[in-house]
């Protein structure tokens, strides 16, 4: 299974550590995965939250194998992007969300064409990227995933591979980390008792 | 049977078939873009092709996206673009700037207008001069930018500095083909950009060529021609400099200039008429030789205090330096931070992506993940 990671939701991801990367190859951009991704990285984790989330993050990136160019690398102009302009238009008026760049609708192509997952914590970029899926204006293999951090933790949690304790200890980080869980998706841990 | 159909998209079969000519020979089409030449010219006749044939066609072209979406019909974002020396600006640069702005335009979510934007057609500058000062309520000469720009919200004209340098855009310094500023139509609003590379003279200038162009109604899907630059360049001159102004006075300006015992003295004399109107050193000067207050001498001696009151003046790119993002929500830094500040509320809102934000701060990814991890800690105080 490919799980492509947005940059973005890489404090989250990193944080919930090794439970998920076990059955996972995971794909990210260069932000998370070349060496000087990876210092960023800590740097921003040492910053933030001190060794506890530095483990993490260590943690994180030794799973990653995989990465492809960061946005700041491909500012150019990508013909298969445009597929997504259809996408774009109707999440504007579903959604008045608009604030995908071209760089957003490049990755998101590139996580079509080259993972099975897509995790996301960008709101704009998650609902382009369902509406995408939802249009077909891809060629992607069916059980195409587009999920945030929060979901990938509710469905360990609802499988069994994490338990209530450790997904509590997940979000005590997040909140150190001054993240927090995302508001569409509160409800999930409210109704789980997780929060 | 739904996929076949977003497969084939519509385009406009005669430009690409004449993009695809200046380059290749259609009789090879087979071995360039995998279509037979019979099926390429039926497929250009009717208006229509395979969405993997065009990517074909238009990587083996090398085709700019601005062309590409030309070939599509997809229409760019009408845009103003005010250009240095009213010059043609490359076009990289505009798109860049279109690409860069789209995002915010597209979730940005002002308050209803209070009052409804005039348009003034066919008045001469001067006229066009005093009917923007009188809809802004202008009563003094000098006026400042601040009390203009909050002056334009009333009527849906959004106005933001932006230095477009540090957005990766004008980096070309040596170019005189730089972009000064541009105005761009939004749902009945408008928002301009103004550059931060010159002085606040100078910007304030390029505000009010942008105002002629919103209020006489120019069209902003068309090309505009010298003659419409030209009036809206007079408008900004009469705007600051107005020639009835200097005609009612012009004896007894004439006579001070002539009366001075150093040329050094008509520098303070033009100073002092700089200050009272809230024009540029330059301006005036401009001004006084073409109503010929001043001689030919005394205009080449003026002059080369005006190009070395340029190497030193400051331009506006200073708020930009250091580490100025830290410094966003200062008070007064407010007009030209504004921007950023309404990129930043986005961002927070959940509107706009960090890909987005970075671009528009010009932040490669460790620079704009601090950055937004910064306003994730505004967010939780």
């Amino acid at each position: 299974m490919y799980l492509l990671s947005d940059t973005n939701a890489s404090i989250k991801f990193a944080a919930f550590g090794a439970q998920v990367f076990n059955d996972h190859s995971i794909m990210g951009e260069i932000g998370t995965c070349d060496d000087i991704g990876k210092k960023e990285l800590k740097n921003l984790a040492t910053k933030v939250t001190g060794k506890e989330l530095v483990e993490c993050v260590n943690c994180a990136l030794n799973n990653v194998n995989y990465c492809i160019y960061s946005y700041d690398k491909y500012e150019y102009w990508d013909f298969d992007a445009n597929y997504y302009e259809e996408a774009a238009e109707e999440v504007l008026k579903e959604r008045s969300l608009g604030g995908a760049c071209d760089n957003d609708k490049y990755f998101l192509h590139q996580a079509i064409t080259k993972g099975e997952i897509l995790v996301t914590n960008d709101l704009p970029l998650y609902y382009l990227a369902l509406k995408v899926v939802e249009l077909g204006e891809c060629n992607i293999t069916s059980g195409y995933k587009v999920v945030t951090v929060e979901d990938i933790v509710i469905e360990a949690y609802d499988q069994g591979t994490v338990t209530k304790e450790q997904v509590i200890a997940v979000i005590e980080v997040w909140d150190k980390a001054n993240r927090s869980i995302l508001k569409m998706k509160r409800q999930l841990f409210i109704d789980r008792g997780l929060v | 049977m739904e996929k076949l159909k977003r497969d084939m998209v519509k385009v406009d079969g005669a430009l690409l078939k004449s993009l695809i000519k200046t380059a290749y020979d259609l009789q090879n089409s087979q071995e360039l873009f995998g279509i037979s030449r019979t099926r390429l010219s039926t497929c250009l006749k009717e208006n229509k092709i395979n969405r993997k044939v065009l990517y074909s066609i238009a990587s083996k072209l090398k085709l700019e996206k601005s062309i590409f979406n030309e070939v599509l019909g997809v229409k760019p974002l009408p845009v103003f673009f005010r250009k240095e020396r009213l010059e043609e600006p490359d076009q990289k640069e505009v798109e860049k700037l279109r690409n860069y702005i789209e995002p915010f335009l597209k979730v940005i979510n002002y308050k209803k207008k209070k009052e409804a934007l005039p348009i003034f057609k066919g008045l001469t500058p001067d006229k066009m001069a005093k009917q923007i000062r009188k809809e802004l309520s202008i009563v003094s000469r000098r006026v400042s930018i601040e009390y203009v720009i909050d002056t334009l919200s009333v009527f849906g004209v959004h106005v933001y500095f932006c230095p477009f340098k540090n957005m990766g855009i004008n980096t070309n310094s040596k170019s005189k083909k730089m972009l000064r500023a541009a105005s761009i139509p939004l749902n009945g609003d408008w928002i301009i950009l103004l550059d931060t590379s010159k002085s606040l003279e100078d910007v304030f200038f390029d505000l009010i060529h942008e105002l002629a162009h919103i209020f006489s109604g120019h069209n902003p899907e068309e090309m505009h021609n010298k003659d419409i630059e030209d009036y809206c360049q007079c408008v900004a001159k009469e705007f600051f400099t107005p020639t009835a102004f200097f005609e009612k006075n012009i004896d007894y300006f004439r006579e001070h200039f002539e009366e001075v015992s150093r040329k050094s003295q008509a520098v303070g004399h033009v100073d002092k008429l700089r200050i009272y109107l809230g024009a540029s050193f330059e301006g005036v000067v401009l001004k006084l030789k073409e109503m010929e207050i001043i001689s030919k001498e005394m205009q080449n001696y003026l002059y080369g205090v005006v190009i070395n009151k340029k190497k030193h003046s400051k331009p506006l790119d200073m708020f930009y330096t250091g580490d100025w993002v830290a410094q966003l929500d200062e008070e007064i830094y407010k007009y030209y931070y504004k921007f950023f500040l309404e990129v930043r509320y986005l961002y927070q809102e959940e509107l706009l992506t960090q890909r987005s934000v970075g671009k528009l701060f010009n932040l490669d990814f460790g620079e704009s993940a601090l950055l937004v991890d910064n306003w994730y800690m505004e967010i939780k105080k």
